[in-house]
């Protein structure tokens, strides 16, 4: 169970931070006993095994209390980003029916503007600020700090919607036991544990702050807050601030996060530093580069995905040679690169990636349909790579995303390989969209440059180098390419 | 139009405010409210850069100088007076 992370830790080191946030220190043995309290609170408004709560907060201890005290009482966490517009808090309602949230002042009155036609929810719980009184406080306060915890470890723990960056969002279900082996197998492969800090800059609502956070307490780790993350342009040197004051010894974080750490004003190092590790998209060289020049800590980039927890992590002992490289499957876990077949391709050569582990989504909204990603006891990320005679994946591409024009199947990535050898481009993404003149879809290419360039000019440019139905027949120069909170490129925003 | 009431006009056209420019005052929080997000604060300097006609440097990149109209107000008037 998830909360075992925490009795243990209250049992073996009771003393020991376990969250910090700013002025705010909770221990193990403190933790332990506010998840029990704020589960007691719950049972007591008779919410409880099988239902769902919505979390719907920014990073904060009290997302952890929540957390583990939902859990803890057999019900399903349905955790939601905290900055959702009103149409999405809407469809997740609509979606899991929830009985209770957990949430600030903003996040209430969000939620109450979503769901305006339907009655109110039989719990709710506004932790205070913004002129709003605190409810959450006084409602685990006075109560007992133990418990006959849950003890169903194939229960759905929580409900997370993966990030939609091709189709709607998809509402995906993870029970206690793929969580925690999740957690053990990446603390077996890095060796976490408990004297570690954790810097936790990544949102815990989303899978791969959450596993972080999942991870560190189950090895009994301190995990240190950032209060304010985004926009994090202007929050990095508070990250730097925070790794040096507590000693960090662990950082996860996305690309974009890691090239702003690395170009921050300032020449101090971080010495205590030992795992930074990297997912959400694949890491960039000039990324690896600069925060190696900066910090002389070599980026590990870690694999994993809303649906499987984490599948891989480079623990290779010579990272600057194998920096491009998402490791090997971790403990008890295998990954595959398949061929057009199905059958697993030679060592070396690209496929699509798939994993068998005991991390992997049982309730999620894929049927049997031909393209279910789900293959046999095999889960297909809808990433293409391939695998070195080690077992060691590096991730080169999507799958998902190929065009198909007048017949013929385009990667979009040719194409933009192709656009980024131009000069005057800085980067690009190729899309296929509908056109009224034709029947068959076509590609456009949405386009950032580096200085003034005209259309007629790429497509010149494209069609001396490309085969004539890879050559984009639009292209739209825009000032930025949309992008996720991670990261990702919302294609669904470019074709339009 | 002051340089507060084009901030304020930038603020309302491209960023994540719903409401009305009237309804948006100058110590009304940005960042807090999630006004200026990530991409925000990238169109945020390329507005001040070409509007005021300022360079914002990279330590500069501080939450004080965008936390309000006030603030960037107030930013923009130290940059071009120094």
């Amino acid at each position: 169970m998830l909360i075992d992370s925490l009795r243990r830790g209250a049992e073996r080191h009771p003393a020991k931070r376990a969250i910090v946030m700013g002025s705010e220190e909770l221990t193990y043995g403190e933790l332990c006993g506010l998840a029990a309290q704020f589960a007691n609170g719950l049972e007591a408004a008779g919410i409880g095994s099988g239902d769902r709560v919505v979390i719907l907060l920014r990073n904060r201890p009290e997302f952890v209390i929540s957390l583990y005290g939902v859990v803890g009482v057999g019900a399903t966490a349905v955790l939601l980003d905290p900055s959702s517009r009103s149409h999405e808090l809407g469809h997740a309602s609509r979606d899991c029916q929830p009985r209770a949230i957990i949430t600030d002042a903003p996040g209430s009155s969000r939620w109450r503007e979503a769901n305006e036609s339907t009655p109110a929810l039989d719990f709710t719980l506004v932790i205070g600020g913004d002129g709003h009184a605190d409810e959450f406080w006084p409602f685990v306060r006075d109560r007992p700090t133990t418990r006959a915890w849950h003890a169903e470890g194939d229960r759905v723990a929580t409900f997370q919607y993966s990030s939609g960056s091709t189709g709607r969002a998809k509402r995906i279900g993870r029970t206690h036991d793929q969580w925690l082996s999740c957690a053990t197998a990446l603390a077996a492969a890095v060796g976490f544990d408990a004297d570690d800090v954790f810097l936790c800059v990544m949102p815990l609502f989303h899978s791969y702050g959450c596993e972080g956070l999942i991870t560190g307490l189950e090895a009994g780790a301190t995990m240190v807050l950032q209060e304010h993350v985004q926009p994090f342009a202007l929050n990095r040197l508070e990250t730097l601030r925070l790794a040096r004051a507590w000693n960090a010894t662990v950082l996860q974080s996305v690309p974009y996060m890691f090239d702003l750490l690395a170009s921050a004003p300032g020449s101090e190092p971080l010495p205590s530093l030992r795992h930074c590790g990297c997912g959400g998209v694949p890491l960039p060289q000039a990324t690896f580069r600069a925060f190696d020049d900066r910090f002389g800590i070599p980026i590990r980039q870690e694999y994993g995905s809303t649906e499987t927890g984490k599948m891989s992590v480079n623990v290779d002992r010579d990272p600057r040679s194998s920096w491009a490289s998402v490791g090997a499957a971790l403990p008890g876990m295998e990954l595959f690169v398949l061929g057009e077949d199905g059958e697993p391709v030679a060592a070396g050569t690209n496929g699509r990636i798939a994993i068998r582990t005991p991390g992997l989504t049982t309730d999620h909204p894929y049927g049997d349909a031909d393209d279910s990603p789900f293959v046999g006891d095999l889960f297909l990320t809808g990433d293409v790579g391939r695998l070195d005679g080690e077992g060691r994946l590096t991730v080169t591409g999507r799958t998902k995303v190929f065009v198909e024009i007048l017949g013929e199947k385009v990667d979009p990535a040719e194409v933009e390989e192709v656009l980024a050898e131009h000069p005057d481009v800085k980067e690009s993404v190729v899309v296929g969209v509908a056109d009224e003149g034709s029947r068959s879809p076509v590609l456009k290419a949405v386009v950032v440059c580096e200085s003034p360039c005209r259309e007629d000019e790429l497509i010149g440019f494209c069609k001396e180098r490309l085969s004539s139905f890879k050559v984009p027949s639009l292209i739209e120069f825009r000032d930025e390419i949309p992008r996720s909170q991670v990261g990702k490129i919302l294609r669904k925003d470019l074709i339009s | 139009m002051t340089d507060k009431d084009t901030i304020r006009r930038f603020v309302v056209e491209e960023l994540q405010w719903t409401g009305s420019a009237e309804e948006l005052a100058d110590d009304a929080s940005l960042i807090d409210a999630g006004v200026i997000d990530s991409l925000g604060i990238v169109q945020t300097i390329a507005f001040l850069e070409s509007t005021f006609g300022i360079k914002v440097r990279d330590d500069e990149l501080m939450p004080r100088n965008f936390e309000t109209i006030n603030s960037i107000a107030a930013f923009v008037e130290s940059k071009r007076s120094s």
